[in-house]
């Protein structure tokens, strides 16, 4: 049975993309019929993070008013076979969203697909609700700041009220919680919350730590997704989350600070 | 343990609250809401007078509130017809809910309340019957209601009412929520939101929590925000009552 994933965070430009796009990739990888789509109507990013964005002709609202068919939007991904993109509309906004057609759309996309992955746009309003009424599951992209920690608090909340499973009384959301750009160092200087703190506050499991990195610049510049730059941290991050995703018991890296030894120092590199 | 980076002063009470306090406290009665839209079926009248005989001395004088729902029109003299003959039955017609500003201004031109459809309940409305009478019937008692207890976080944004009774939570209550009870909370995990006991007016009412790091706290209606919490008790296990005016904080370990 395909599964429906929202990647949400309330606040917005905490890396639900970046991380949409790292799971889809992640997912596809390992196998899995993934498609990913951009709930962000009037502001879509995730065809340039996936770097399709010279390919799109019909997008997600084309799809849900009927002006074309699924098969015309997907975009397959160059990279894994097994993997689709469906991206927003860039003209339109979110008032274009409702239930229903979404509802029938998914319905589609789940005889194809063992994962379908929602990008959600920031806010608590329709694009948002929209995004996550019809999650299996859900990821909250949190930052290690206070903002974004009462962002996806109030996420939660949305979830546990507005989405189809809750209306229903169906089993909840299954919730994760995914720390971006985080920076030990930062924390042990008391600058930046740890993710204890965050996990204190939120009070759903860990799914994993993803420290801050130019790598997801660098990656999102030349639409590749961050998790195909496979020396990097956060790639490797990534790899950990989705593995955890998948049931795999990994250990959290990238959670403490690291220490340099004296001629890493002397030669500037970094571990 | 967690970053409240707010900046914190000492002391309690506000200057404002030095003056006298007002002698008009909130209030909260159950009473019987009478649907209009079921008005319009033609045997309306005769039912009600039927159920009235029922219970004689329970609907004696009782007020009446009357839900304009799905109903639309309805002139000054309309209530007032209706009111005479709600009064033949010795009920009393006092207030209005739902509608539009037409028939409220109507209303009122009667001398009828309206009241907000605020519905917080957390458990909504639930229909009064009264038990048939053989037999002579105290008044009502004012219904018991068992403690409201939450177990799941409460999240941002969220509002829960205890009704008539108190609130217990044995999760986080997070940062932008809010926990009202008309008797007194207890919230056996960290304090983070606001809360306000004693809403309708119960000064006795009191708030306990495990780690205070509550917004506001709040009792019949007097409040303290964070920055008027001592840095004593930020943290810790707490109790707070009402003395007079002043709200006092006593830590309870």
């Amino acid at each position: 049975m395909a599964k429906i994933i929202v990647m949400t965070s309330g606040k917005g430009g905490v890396g639900k993309t970046t991380s949409s796009a790292a799971f889809a990739v992640g997912l596809a990888k390992r196998g899995h019929r993934t498609v990913v789509i951009d709930f962000d109507v009037g502001l879509r990013n995730l065809d340039i993070v996936m770097g399709c964005e010279r390919r799109v002709v019909y997008d997600l609202v084309n799809v849900l008013s009927g002006d074309a068919t699924l098969r015309q939007a997907l975009i397959r991904d160059k990279r894994f076979d097994n993997l689709s993109i469906l991206a927003a509309s860039q003209t339109r906004d979110k008032d274009a969203l409702e239930v229903e057609p979404i509802g029938k759309l998914l319905d589609e996309l789940r005889k194809d697909f063992d994962y379908i992955i929602c990008d959600s746009p920031a806010g608590i309003e329709k694009g948002a609700v929209a995004a996550l009424y019809y999650a299996d599951e859900a990821i909250i992209v949190t930052n290690p700041e206070i903002s974004s920690v009462r962002d996806s608090d109030r996420i939660l909340g949305i979830l546990s009220s507005k989405s189809r499973r809750a209306e229903k009384g169906e089993e909840p959301v299954k919730e994760h919680l995914l720390v971006t750009r985080y920076d030990p160092h930062r924390v042990e200087r008391g600058e930046m919350l740890s993710v204890e703190d965050v996990q204190e506050i939120l009070a759903i499991p860990l799914l994993g730590v993803i420290p801050e990195s130019e790598a997801v610049l660098r990656a999102s510049n030349i639409g590749q997704p961050v998790i195909l730059d496979e020396a990097s941290a956060p790639a490797q991050a990534y790899e950990d989350a989705v593995g955890r995703f998948l049931g795999e018991t990994i250990e959290h890296r990238f959670v403490k600070p690291v220490r340099r030894g004296f001629f890493a120092r002397l030669m500037g590199r970094t571990a | 343990m967690t970053s409240n980076p707010q900046p914190r002063a000492k002391g309690q009470g506000s200057q404002a609250r030095a003056a006298s306090p007002m002698p008009l406290r909130g209030a909260s009665y159950t009473m019987m809401v009478l649907r209009l839209a079921e008005l319009a079926q033609p045997d309306f009248f005769s039912r009600l007078q039927a159920k009235v005989a029922q219970a004689p001395s329970f609907f004696d004088g009782a007020p009446i509130l009357l839900d304009l729902e799905g109903t639309a029109g309805g002139s000054a003299e309309d209530f007032r017809e209706l009111a005479a003959r709600l009064r033949e039955m010795r009920l009393a017609l006092i207030g209005v809910q739902g509608g539009d500003e037409p028939q409220h201004e109507a209303a009122l031109q009667v001398g009828l309340a309206v009241f907000p459809s605020w519905r917080a309940s957390a458990r909504g409305l639930r229909p009064l019957e009264p038990a048939p009478e053989p037999r002579p019937t105290p008044p009502p008692e004012p219904e018991v209601r068992r403690t409201l207890l939450i177990e799941r976080p409460v999240r941002s944004g969220t509002r829960i009412y205890a009704e008539g009774s108190d609130l217990v939570v044995t999760a986080p209550v997070g940062a932008g929520s809010e926990l009202l009870a008309d008797g007194n909370i207890h919230v056996y995990a960290p304090l983070r939101g606001r809360a306000l006991a004693g809403v309708s007016g119960d000064s006795n009412a009191r708030i306990f929590c495990r780690q205070l790091g509550a917004e506001l706290l709040s009792i019949a209606g007097y409040y303290l925000v964070s920055e008027e919490i001592a840095d004593a008790y930020l943290g810790r296990p707490v109790q707070v009552r009402l003395e007079g005016d002043q709200l006092q904080i006593e830590t309870l370990d």
